[in-house]
């Protein structure tokens, strides 16, 4: 588990706290590290379409094409030494791209084959979390750093979670964390009262407890309430607006991990 | 909600929003032509009426490029029958669109010596070694460059440079405050300089010639007088802003220094060509200094004049011409100068005035503040020239109602419009500052919530006092 991490950084903001929990990781299950920094389309876009009627073609083209430049320079020069002082060691991939976030993302993943996306949440970068709905391997959204003492894996009766599972215990074992598992019924679906019981004799797990209840509302309640520093999900489909992924990640203030 | 809005803006193809914000602005157009004409409005103000609000939202939402909405706001009084295509047409051909189009030959060639670089250079090595002080200078190679070419090519020609420097010193993103400061120094010094001559920012000459069809004169001289105090004063209380909220986390600036002189020692010798762009370009302020008061050549004659001397000289030739003057704007802006001429015309324009002076007050005081925080609210959110455009015939039509003189009232919606402070839609130098990455959305809201109160109270302490003195009221 966990052979090659990817750490996606975006143009705007340095994921301090990811990377901190990547080195954490790599030297947990002895993982490489692929270090990308995203120079971001949407934000070259947006800035290309509110000057494109004062700026000619041949304006915009140079702009952009020195910008770019000095981001290249800037991800060769500050980013990746801030990088290696924290991992200690010289970086084993490291790259500059250029796209939307998520997609450069999944073509990473393919080029490198990693199996772990690790981002940081920031406050206004709602629109990168698209990657949690895209992602075809597991994403470990980091948001405070720290010691893990408590493993929370929640299954829904959305979905099965047949991955999840050993998944949550095996990190709680290289943490020596707590582990505690929960089993909630979402009455947006079908109420399957059999699925908790098939799930734990599968994975001999031991349900924490049972609730019942709007998924994302109650995974928020009893992570505040029984203190966990981790939570872990298995893939949870898009059923409202915002999907379960998005909901939990941009509200809770612990770590999640997306298992896929 | 406001992410919800704007997730769904992203998640949405790109031709189902231009679907959707052209045609809700078409709906709301015959809503308000199928309504009965309101008491005091003629069925031209009416439908003119209509037609401002389509380009509200059309300006707003950008559903096509600016240049094809102030052509579509330019004939939509024709085909609803509100104006005869001879007036619309005569009011695009007002002389401020071609003030612009020499002004935007004057930048290229500004742009094309390298001045630019030199000026820009020069303010940030007096700076010296003090973090504070390299703030100041940054606002003021923004500020002074916006003087004599428009802000958002200024702030394309410096982020470059600025950020060369912030990463040779390896500042980092989002941490610095010293690297949040410049770059969101500079991107405001572009905005608040730009007030300083007409050259600054389309809305500068858009003023002009909308008080020049109402028979008021404003010259280049005029137009300095009034807005420079706003500019020096703008420009000591942002600094002071933007120091206070991230005092520098470093003590010492050798290192940017030694970039910058490192730089300077770069840039080659003066050529006679650059010398010669230099003269040209002192030629012509000088002559839209003195001229127009011994001659009846206008600013748009001698911007013109200028660019034909720098063609003829050799500076330019014409296929870079046609590479630095962005024709989309020259279009927008001829649209929405008609827009403003067909909104007095009709009567919409003043009827608007009249409903908001019954909303409110007849106070000047009272008045001229709502006038700068509308300017101010819709420059934030739209093309500062669309907000100038719209708000223009209205400010004409208050100060009438209540007695002041319309050149005070539209000089602060010109002046008003150019400062756009807290989002990074408001204006294109607040974007392009941006992605740099050294500051984020919520650094850019904190500081231009602050700068608009100060420019507030900055534009109306000197129109009460400088501009009564002066003797514009």
């Amino acid at each position: 588990m966990f052979e090659k991490i990817l750490i996606a950084i975006p143009m705007e903001e340095y994921p301090e706290k990811a990377i901190v929990r990547a080195r954490e990781i790599m030297d947990k299950w002895n993982s490489e590290i692929v270090i990308a920094y995203v120079i971001e389309d949407n934000i070259l876009d947006v800035a290309t379409d509110h000057s494109q009627h004062v700026l000619t073609e041949k304006g915009e083209k140079d702009w952009q094409n020195k910008i770019i430049k000095i981001h290249k320079e800037r991800a060769r020069e500050i980013v990746i030494s801030d990088a290696e002082k924290t991992f200690g060691k010289k970086i084993d991939h490291f790259t500059v791209v250029r796209g939307m976030y998520s997609d450069v993302i999944i073509d990473l993943i393919k080029k490198y084959s990693c199996d772990l996306i690790l981002i940081e949440r920031f406050p206004q970068s709602f629109i990168r979390l698209r990657i949690l709905d895209s992602s075809p391997v597991h994403v470990w959204v980091e948001r405070n750093p720290g010691n893990i003492k408590r493993v929370g894996l929640f299954c829904t009766n959305a979905n099965p979670n047949i991955k999840a599972p050993p998944v949550a215990r095996e990190i709680a074992q290289h943490y020596k964390a707590e582990f505690l598992s929960f089993f909630i019924f979402d009455p947006a679906f079908t109420m399957n009262r059999k699925l908790p019981g098939e799930i734990s004799r599968s994975h001999d797990l031991v349900w924490e407890d049972i609730l019942e209840g709007k998924a994302e509302d109650t995974i928020l309640r009893t992570v505040k309430k029984k203190n966990v520093d981790l939570i872990i999900i298995g893939r949870v489909e898009t059923y409202r607006l915002f999907s379960l992924r998005h909901t939990i990640s941009r509200k809770v203030s612990c770590n999640v991990l997306f298992i896929r | 909600m406001y992410k919800i809005i704007v997730y769904i803006m992203h998640a949405l193809p790109k031709k189902v929003m231009r679907i959707i914000t052209l045609g809700v602005p078409l709906l709301f157009l015959i809503i308000i032509l199928l309504l009965p004409t309101p008491e005091g409005l003629t069925r031209n103000g009416h439908i003119m009426f209509g037609i401002l609000l389509f380009a509200v939202m059309i300006f707003l939402f950008r559903p096509i490029p600016l240049g094809m909405g102030g052509l579509l706001v330019l004939i939509m009084p024709v085909i609803l029958g509100a104006a005869q295509p001879s007036a619309i047409f005569r009011s695009f051909g007002n002389s401020a669109v071609f003030f612009l189009i020499g002004a935007f030959i004057i930048a290229g060639t500004v742009e094309k010596s390298g001045i630019h670089k030199r000026i820009a250079l020069w303010f940030l090595g007096i700076a010296g070694k003090n973090p504070r002080a390299f703030v100041l200078t940054t606002m003021l190679a923004g500020a002074s460059l916006s003087f004599i070419m428009p802000e958002h090519g200024v702030i394309v020609l410096i982020i470059p440079v600025i950020m060369y420097i912030l990463v040779g010193m390896k500042l980092r993103p989002r941490k610095s405050n010293v690297a949040k400061s410049v770059t969101i120094g500079a991107a405001y010094g572009c905005s608040i300089g730009s007030l300083a001559t007409p050259l600054g920012g389309a809305r500068n000459p858009l003023t002009i010639g909308f008080l020049q069809y109402n028979g008021l004169e404003v010259d280049f001289l005029n137009w300095v007088l009034l807005a420079f105090p706003i500019v020096i004063l703008s420009l000591i209380a942002v600094w002071l802003l933007l120091i206070i909220i991230w005092p520098p986390e470093i003590k010492d600036l050798s290192e940017g220094h030694r970039l910058i002189e490192e730089e300077v020692a770069k840039l080659p010798a003066l050529s006679p060509p650059s010398i010669r762009i230099i003269v040209v370009l002192f030629l012509c302020i000088g002559m839209w200094i003195f001229l127009p008061h011994f001659t009846s050549l206008d600013l748009a004659t001698i911007a013109l004049v200028s660019g034909i001397i720098i063609f003829i000289a050799g500076n330019m030739r014409w296929k870079e011409i046609e590479n630095h003057i962005p024709w989309g704007i020259v279009l927008f802006y001829g649209g929405a100068i008609s827009l403003g001429i067909q909104l007095a015309e009709s009567g919409a324009a003043s009827w608007l005035a009249d409903l908001i002076l019954k909303l409110t007050t007849h106070s000047p005081l009272i008045v001229i503040i709502i006038i700068i925080c509308l300017a101010k609210l819709l420059t934030e959110i739209m093309s500062n020239t669309a907000a100038v455009s719209i708000l223009l015939p209205i400010a004409y039509g208050i100060a009438k109602s209540i007695g002041i003189p319309p050149i005070m009232t539209c000089m602060l919606v010109g002046l008003s419009g150019g400062l756009a402070f807290m989002f990074l839609i408001s204006t294109p130098g607040n974007i392009i500052a941006y992605s740099t990455g050294y500051f984020g959305q919520r650094h850019l809201l904190k500081a231009g919530f602050y700068a608009n109160i100060i420019t507030v109270v900055v534009l109306l302490a000197v129109a009460f006092t400088f501009w009564k003195w002066i003797g514009v009221w």
